[in-house]
């Protein structure tokens, strides 16, 4: 943050002659909005439009919406728009729109398996009861020179995970949380390829992936069709996560640094200004940053074919796990979907 | 003296910009403590793809500074270290057509490799690196696939800023170790590698 001391002439000039470059600026992003209208046969698939990053040959997947969609859409230079449409069980299109051609309507083409059957729609099954995996969740304390996961904090992060997930199925699913002692080899394996699933699934557009995403390894699906039987479970919830909290000494210490960086440079830039003869100057504010947040990652597993039903991810700020309402909103912000 | 002037200035930019690229140190990765898994008793041949040997993941920390990280080389060494807990013998092959003194191939690969070099220097360092294994017969069939996921975080509170780059590396290592560690033990656990016989 930059702060100045007084307002002189130097000042105004150097506010016109930023209001003159946003200017610019503007007139160079101007975006190309149009209106998209498009359908598809059988409806309820996934419009995205993909794209090439600025400044980048990464291409950009941006998502337009569920069939049938009208939204207005940024055509881009080129007037022209590479979409595609998505859908459990169909060959995934790709077309190419521009806007002023009416409703685009698509037909999708089953998509057949090794045996020439019909790859299934995403279809979400029955449930009655959930299996709940105990939370592989970590409290990290980082402290003014070293951070070391803090046991306790764990402890009864867990346990209030545990407690909010049953609240927030409470009347819809029966919660069996699973004995981790008993059944540690299954879980292993279990959670060896949930935990991929969760970082390699798109939350999004997975219900809308042409093949049906299954748990990688046959030890894995054979771990959830075994649990899922001897609890009576048609799926399984497993929940990964980690919390950085920061010490009062670490956040005093911020302070500390910050406030030294922030007299330097008052001190200098005052130093010059004298020696100048300015009336005026200009010194940065330090403010601390304070590294401390949630991070949550969870997947749904059909516990009969191991397939990966749903899966969601969040970044949240510092949670009290000891408050019951605040781990009601971050559960209820995780599981979004699933109610 | 300009042109001496001239030939400082170059000198410090070649030495600047040949600092900036320095690849992390990496120590030597040890053998994992990896006792009391199963292990299958036959030969495998390992196949590591040279791309991936020599692979090198470079983040850019600011417009003059990149960091390079060395993964190929301590990928292959973690996976030559702590293959044999798992299969009786482990010998190197340079391509992976079936070989007749080994019963399967296994060739892995990084899927994804990400790294936080935190600024200001004293929030967390963290790393995640996804590797996949994938495992041929001898016939060149594809019998089975692992892929696994290892993370890490680490810091030294404030005083991170002075060993920042050995922070970098450690917590690399560390998301690389945890990962192996996955594989390993998926492949010590799958049922499509029993059954084997040398």
């Amino acid at each position: 943050m930059y702060t100045t001391k007084t307002m002189g002439g130097r000042m105004k000039k150097v506010l016109l002659t930023i209001c003159f470059t946003a200017v610019l600026f503007a007139g160079c992003t101007t975006s190309n909005q149009r209106l998209l209208k498009i359908d598809s046969m059988p409806s309820d698939a996934l419009v995205s439009v993909h794209e090439v990053g600025p400044g980048s040959s990464a291409v950009v997947r941006r998502i337009v919406g569920i069939t049938p969609v009208e939204k207005n859409v940024d055509f881009g230079e080129e007037n022209r728009l590479r979409l595609e449409i998505e859908k459990r069980g169909y060959v995934s299109k790709t077309v190419e729109v521009a806007p002023d051609e009416g409703k685009h309507s698509i037909h999708l083409e089953r998509m057949k398996g090794g045996n020439g059957e019909n790859v299934k729609e995403y279809i979400f099954p029955v449930v009655n009861r959930l299996l709940l995996a105990v939370p592989d969740f970590k409290v990290v304390k980082r402290g003014f020179s070293k951070e070391s996961v803090s046991e306790e904090d764990t402890g009864i992060a867990k346990e209030a995970l545990v407690t909010g997930i049953g609240a927030f199925f409470s009347g819809k699913y029966e919660v069996m949380p699973i004995n981790p002692s008993h059944d540690d080899k299954r879980l292993k394996a279990l959670w060896r390829d949930a935990r991929t699933a969760m970082e390699l699934v798109d939350p999004i557009s997975l219900k809308y992936l042409p093949d049906t995403p299954f748990l990688e390894t046959r030890s894995s699906r054979e771990a959830a069709r075994e649990l899922g039987a001897e609890y009576g479970s048609e799926v399984a919830l497993f929940v990964y996560g980690k919390q950085n909290r920061e010490t009062a000494g670490m956040k005093f210490g911020k302070i500390g640094v910050t406030t030294a960086q922030t007299a330097v440079s008052y001190t200098s830039s005052y130093n010059n200004a004298v020696a100048r003869g300015d009336s005026s100057f200009v010194y940065n504010v330090y403010t601390p940053n304070f590294a401390e947040g949630t991070i949550l990652k969870a997947v749904l597993i059909d516990c009969h074919s191991g397939e990966i039903l749903w899966a969601n991810r969040g970044i949240w700020g510092r949670i009290s796990f000891n408050d019951a309402d605040t781990v009601k909103t971050i559960v209820a912000d995780l599981l979004v979907g699933l109610n | 003296m300009k042109k001496s002037m001239k030939i400082i200035l170059i000198a410090m930019t070649v030495y600047m910009l040949a600092g900036c690229s320095m690849p992390l140190k990496m120590t030597a990765p040890e053998s994992l403590d990896l006792s009391g898994i199963n292990r299958h008793p036959y030969t495998i041949g390992l196949f590591i793809p040279g791309e991936l040997k020599e692979y090198v993941y470079e983040k850019q920390t600011s417009p003059f500074d990149k960091v390079s990280y060395p993964l190929g080389e301590q990928t292959a060494l973690l996976f030559k270290k702590n293959l044999p807990s798992v299969f009786d013998d482990v010998k190197e092959l340079d391509s992976k057509d079936p070989a007749q003194d080994v019963v399967l191939i296994l060739e892995p690969s990084i899927v994804k490799f990400s790294s936080v070099i935190p600024s200001p220097a004293y929030n967390p360092y963290t790393a995640t690196m996804i590797y996949r294994i994938d495992v041929y017969d001898n016939a060149g069939e594809k019998i089975f696939t692992q892929t696994a996921i290892g993370e890490a975080q680490t810091s030294k509170g404030l005083l991170s800023g002075f060993v920042a780059r050995s922070l970098a590396s450690e917590v690399a290592q560390k998301a690389m170790e945890n990962a192996v560690r996955q594989i390993i033990e998926g492949l010590s656990e799958a049922e499509e590698l029993k059954g084997y016989k040398q």
